[in-house]
């Protein structure tokens, strides 16, 4: 007891020196002061009690466990791919293509824009007047595997005739049948003509 | 003799055919739990996808690292495994194959040694970072299975057998109420021993390089993973045994044993849907200073409740 | 129009109040207080059927273990019963075997004695030519309790 009380009197004095030191001391009090870092918890019985409970009976993950569960019971947001595929843009851009007029008459001109604006350089012309006198490409080769699909080629072509088609389903079991040249291109455009032509039709007032 | 082994033969291939089902459950729960499918379109609701992937893994090119030791490489996934399986000839039916007197110590021998599957991994395949990987899962596993004895020594307290028969035919009143706080962090603990989310630090896919599997492939790789996924099935078929009391159903009683096996390994797939993995210095104070105190204490606890009642 | 006046777009006055980004969990369920109690009653009961049990189970093996000291004088008879039955049965066997051999003494290698047995009693013969006349993959079941009797 008697030691408990010369500890009390210990601590009195304490406070008691430092605030008769206070009006000689050199460092500046503090007048106030602005808590930055996140409040103290609560230590109140019920609320020590509540976050005891948190903690044993890991009540916040069982939570997180609910959570799992019920989605568990959602309708999957899966698309059945190969039978059912999400919405194209008209813009979309995937495999080439060449395209013609309705006359049959190839579009492409051999301006060789596509080839220079190329930033992946996949696209390779080479080009002679044709014996009508009109100016065509004789080798129109474009390698896919180099292919970015930026769509600077079909930007850039003032006939239209190189465009990229709403397929993306091309895949190859060898890099060669990637390299693609001028028939395959113009057999693409053929095929994928009605939906190219719609696409462009859908788009054209922004381009 | 012979129908003996035939017992032994066909109990691990009923094993490993619910470990194959399991590895299918995981793929479709986690895929339902993040809003999507799971593998649907191998024949019927993808059902027999785990015999594709088996299929696929096992006719795969078999490669070894060159400095590999060879060996203990090819030994290693297949010492995992036959530790796993050798669990189950514990697995405690009410007509029993062995009637072993001291399953329970059995269990640990068992769970003790399949660290040594991990390390000689790890050390067999000569890369660094397989062996970094063994030296994290190893460091894990040997932490948590301290807190994992004691508990078990705390749960066989309690349950005053070693014998997982008896347990499982004539104990009525089951750990998991009576002392609630043991069983949680008894499964807590079991998560950690079978590498699992949140304690998958010997396989971060995402953030380290897988661990100790790294240098395996094909069929050493599908035989370290059907070990994995068989120890989760032992889990928690251990879990349900120590833990819960058996129901008096007549000749029924195997089934809620079952039922209860199926949903602890539920409970791991769930738990892997829900929470993130762990940094490794929490994982480490979680077993060192939470669980071994935690489960020393509840020890002292049940024994002196044992000597009160 | 010449009638409207022009109003800067301004935020309200006093400004805007403060962004709320945390997040906001509501309590819900219980209290810690009935958390605690709920599982501190559950684990209670629990414990009480525990005591019930273990008495019943304590009651039951006094009950198995007086049951097995009272038949123990039977069945340890019946065994040595069973054993003695089984020599005779061995012997017999032996005579009818070798009683084409000239000399040859049951129970002896040509009058040798196999066992050293001054007090011309039964030998406590070992297992294996205890079973010597039975299969002998039944004989190394049956030594090394691998079959369940």
């Amino acid at each position: 007891m008697a030691a408990l009380r010369l500890y009390s009197v210990g601590k009195a004095a304490h406070t008691v020196l430092n605030h008769a030191a206070r009006p000689v001391a050199i460092a500046a009090s503090r007048t106030f002061w602005k808590q930055v870092s996140p409040p103290d918890p609560s230590y109140e019985w019920r609320d020590m009690t509540d976050k005891a409970a948190n903690t044993i009976f890991i009540l916040e993950i069982c939570k997180g466990l609910g959570i799992t569960l019920s989605m568990l019971f959602k309708e999957p947001a899966t698309l059945n791919y190969p039978f059912e595929k999400g919405p194209l843009s008209p813009r979309f851009r995937g495999e080439h293509c060449l395209r013609r007029y309705p006359s049959g008459e190839e579009r492409c001109i051999a301006c060789k824009l596509c080839e220079a604006i190329c930033p992946a350089q996949a696209i390779t012309i080479e080009a002679e007047p044709r014996a009508d006198g009109s100016r065509r490409t004789t080798r129109y080769d474009i390698d896919m595997t180099k292919c970015i699909f930026c769509g600077f080629c079909q930007e850039a072509c003032p006939v239209d005739a190189i465009v990229e088609g709403p397929n993306f389903e091309y895949s190859t079991e060898t890099h060669e049948e990637l390299l693609y040249n001028k028939e395959k291109l113009l057999d693409n455009g053929d095929r994928w003509e009605p939906e190219i032509a719609a696409n462009l039709q859908a788009d054209y007032l922004y381009r | 003799m012979m129908h003996l082994l035939i017992c032994i033969l066909i109990n691990y291939l009923l094993v490993m055919v619910a470990m194959a089902f399991f590895t299918l459950l995981e793929r479709k729960v986690l895929g339902y739990i993040q809003i999507r499918k799971g593998p649907n379109k191998v024949s019927l609701m993808g059902l027999p996808q785990p015999f594709a992937d088996v299929i696929k893994l096992f006719t795969k090119e078999v490669s070894f690292p060159s400095s590999s030791n060879l060996y203990p490489f090819i030994f290693s996934p297949m010492m995992g495994l036959a530790l796993a399986l050798l669990f189950w000839s514990l697995y405690p039916y009410s007509s029993p194959l062995f009637f072993p007197m001291y399953g329970a110590l059995l269990f640990l021998c068992i769970s003790s040694l399949n660290v040594y599957a991990t390390l000689i991994a790890g050390w067999a395949s000569n890369s660094k970072y397989a062996l970094l990987g063994a030296i994290r899962s190893i460091a894990q596993t040997i932490s948590y299975e301290v807190s994992m004895a004691l508990i078990l020594l705390s749960a066989l307290i309690i349950l005053l057998s070693f014998n997982l028969i008896l347990m499982t035919s004539s104990q009525w009143s089951s750990i998991s109420l009576l002392l609630p706080p043991l069983f949680m962090i008894w499964f807590i603990t079991t998560l950690a021993e079978t590498n699992r989310t949140p304690f998958d630090l010997s396989e971060g896919e995402s953030e380290l390089v897988s661990g100790f599997n790294v240098e395996f492939s094909a069929g050493s790789f599908a035989l370290i993973f059907m070990a994995e996924y068989t120890n989760i099935l032992t889990m928690s078929l251990f879990t349900s045994v120590f833990f819960f009391g058996m129901i008096p159903l007549g000749i029924f009683t195997d089934i809620p044993l079952v039922l209860k096996t199926m949903f602890f390994a539920f409970l791991f797939i769930w738990v892997r849907g829900t929470l993130p993995r762990m940094r490794y210095d929490k994982l480490m104070n979680l077993a060192w200073k939470s669980f071994l105190p935690l489960s020393l204490s509840m020890m002292i606890l049940s024994t002196s409740l044992i000597i009160i009642i | 129009m010449p009638g409207m006046k022009f109003r800067q777009d301004m935020p309200p006055p006093g400004g805007y109040g403060p962004v709320e980004w945390a997040q906001k969990i509501p309590r819900r369920g219980l209290s810690g207080y009935a958390i605690f109690g709920v599982a501190i009653g559950i684990s209670s009961t629990a414990w009480i059927l525990y005591h019930f049990e273990r008495n019943y189970k304590r009651r039951y093996e006094l009950d198995m273990n007086d049951a097995r000291i009272a038949l123990e004088p039977l069945l340890e008879a019946e065994r040595h019963r069973a054993f003695l039955k089984q020599l005779r049965k061995n012997r017999d066997e032996e005579n009818m075997l070798m009683k084409d051999v000239p000399g040859w003494e049951t129970g002896t290698l040509y009058g040798e004695p196999c066992y050293h047995n001054q007090a011309k009693r039964f030998p406590d013969v070992k297992p294996e030519e205890y079973f010597i006349h039975s299969r002998w993959a039944d004989m190394y079941d049956r030594i090394w309790e691998r079959r369940k009797h």
